[in-house]
């Protein structure tokens, strides 16, 4: 009877580890996953800048998102960092569609 | 046959981006001599005072003693100050630098590039080994208000020769480019919707656009140049400014000044 | 302290003369911060006077609300051409500057 108890009680350790040691990668698959938005839209920003198209929301949204990391808050890391993504590649697409569409603009 | 139409399409895409600067500065006034039929085309140079009778009438009472006086007369004094080695403003402008603002911006063929007259007082300062200026900056301010003093009066005669076309058409193109989160570009205002009210103030025409600087602007509480205007406006627009004399920004003075050729000087200028 | 000039333009008209003022002050509030964080200390106008031919004919007592290089006009009655009006002002730091018109 002690014997199975042991047995079961081993059991549970090695089971609520494992379970805690899969939430732990849970977390920083979530985390890498945050890392990997920012750096995108970093990137995305940093070209914006070099075609001189840049908008300042992107770096705004960029801090928030670094800001939020810092303190943990993966929530609002990724919602930040998405959202930075989004602008850089909207002042991108808009650098590309200038390219051309502005000389519709000019009179004739 | 395709390949033949791609051609054309090209030359004609090319022919029209490509058409000189004196075409497109007729069709630009001609929009704004239909736009404002009413308005006399240099009244353009005092921008929306120009539109708004009742602005207009305060603008004048604030012109009778008017806040750049004071940058006007530091500007004076700061213009006759030789440098260390002994030298001077005067000897790097035609005339001792009096009365030569209109003749700015300038296509410049040794360095392939447009000189402004900011980037031409830091110029001068550097050649004769003293410490360039701020051109947001206070002094910058007063100095470039002395020359468009002395300038009043004078007319715009800017001139694009065929180095100076790609310049031009980089500065056009700024001009009628979408940037920002808001996604306008500068003739979106002061084009499309010059005239109209942008919240309360009334968005001027790009006719007069070169005329008046550099200005003092109560919201500044100082005189700045054009290019502090620039980086306000692309800010406005959720777009990041540029660097102030930075290529861009020279290239789209020296599009708008040439779409203001005829207009006559009124600079510094006080505005709101 | 460098030169604070008051400049000065004045008008008579029937017998008003409308006075025009621009002072070169910075009229700092104390409430600003400059780049590296130190409060910007208050320099403020805090009385202004002016006179006519020698007789005080206005007095204003100013603060932080009033903003850099300060322009203001009043009117002054009874003037007539080759009057004198004098404007002053001393600031909290105990710094003054004056300009003088005589009318045309």
């Amino acid at each position: 009877m002690n014997n199975l108890m042991i047995l079961l009680l081993l059991t549970l350790t090695f089971v609520v580890s494992g379970c805690s040691e899969s939430q732990e990668s849970g977390v920083a698959a979530q985390g890498n996953e945050v890392q990997s938005l920012i750096d995108q839209a970093i990137a995305a920003d940093q070209l914006a800048q070099q075609r001189q198209h840049a908008w300042i929301i992107t770096d705004e949204l960029l801090q928030d998102a670094i800001t939020a990391q810092a303190a943990n808050d993966e929530v609002a890391a990724k919602a930040a960092a998405e959202r930075a993504l989004f602008t850089a590649n909207a002042a991108l697409a808009q650098a590309d569609k200038e390219q051309l569409a502005w000389r519709a603009r000019v009179p004739r | 046959m395709k390949f033949l139409l791609g051609v054309l399409i090209t030359l004609g895409s090319m022919g029209y981006v490509y058409a000189d600067p004196e075409s497109d500065r007729e069709a630009f006034v001609k929009f704004y001599a239909e736009r404002f039929a009413n308005v006399d085309m240099q009244d353009h140079k005092d921008g929306a005072y120009a539109l708004d009778k009742a602005k207009r009438a305060q603008w004048l009472e604030m012109e009778e003693f008017p806040p750049y006086e004071l940058a006007v007369d530091e500007g004076r004094a700061l213009f006759s100050v030789p440098f260390s080695n002994g030298e001077s403003y005067a000897s790097c402008f035609d005339h001792q630098g009096i009365g030569v603002k209109q003749q700015f911006p300038k296509f410049d063929m040794a360095s392939n590039s447009v000189i402004t007259l900011e980037l031409a007082v830091n110029q001068c300062r550097e050649a004769n080994n003293e410490p360039v200026l701020d051109y947001l900056g206070d002094e910058m301010g007063y100095i470039t208000a002395y020359m468009a003093f002395t300038s009043r009066g004078e007319h715009f005669d800017i001139q694009v020769p065929d180095a100076g076309l790609a310049a031009y058409e980089q500065g056009k193109q700024f001009f009628y480019e979408r940037r920002g989160k808001l996604d306008f570009a500068c003739s979106s205002c002061h084009m499309t919707a010059a005239g109209n009210l942008l919240r309360a103030e009334v968005l001027s025409a790009s006719v007069g656009h070169a005329t008046h600087w550099p200005a003092y602007r109560f919201k500044w509480e100082q005189v700045g140049g054009l290019h502090k205007r620039f980086i306000e406006c692309n800010e406005q627009v959720g777009a990041v400014g540029l660097a102030p004399q930075s290529e861009a920004y020279r290239n789209l003075e020296y599009f708008l000044t040439y779409m203001n050729n005829g207009m006559e000087l009124n600079g510094p200028a006080s505005r709101k | 302290m460098e030169s604070r000039p008051v400049k000065m333009r004045g008008k008579v008209v029937d017998s008003v003369a409308e006075i025009k003022v621009l002072m070169k002050h910075p009229m700092e509030t104390g409430t600003r911060r400059d780049d590296a964080g130190a409060v910007i200390p208050a320099e403020f106008i805090e009385q202004v006077t002016c006179e006519h031919n020698g007789n005080v004919v206005l007095t204003a007592e100013w603060g932080t609300s009033v903003s850099k290089n300060p322009y203001f006009a009043f009117k002054v009655k009874s003037a007539k051409s080759g009057d004198t009006v004098k404007v002053g002002w001393t600031d909290n730091l105990g710094n003054s500057s004056e300009g003088e018109i005589v009318l045309k």
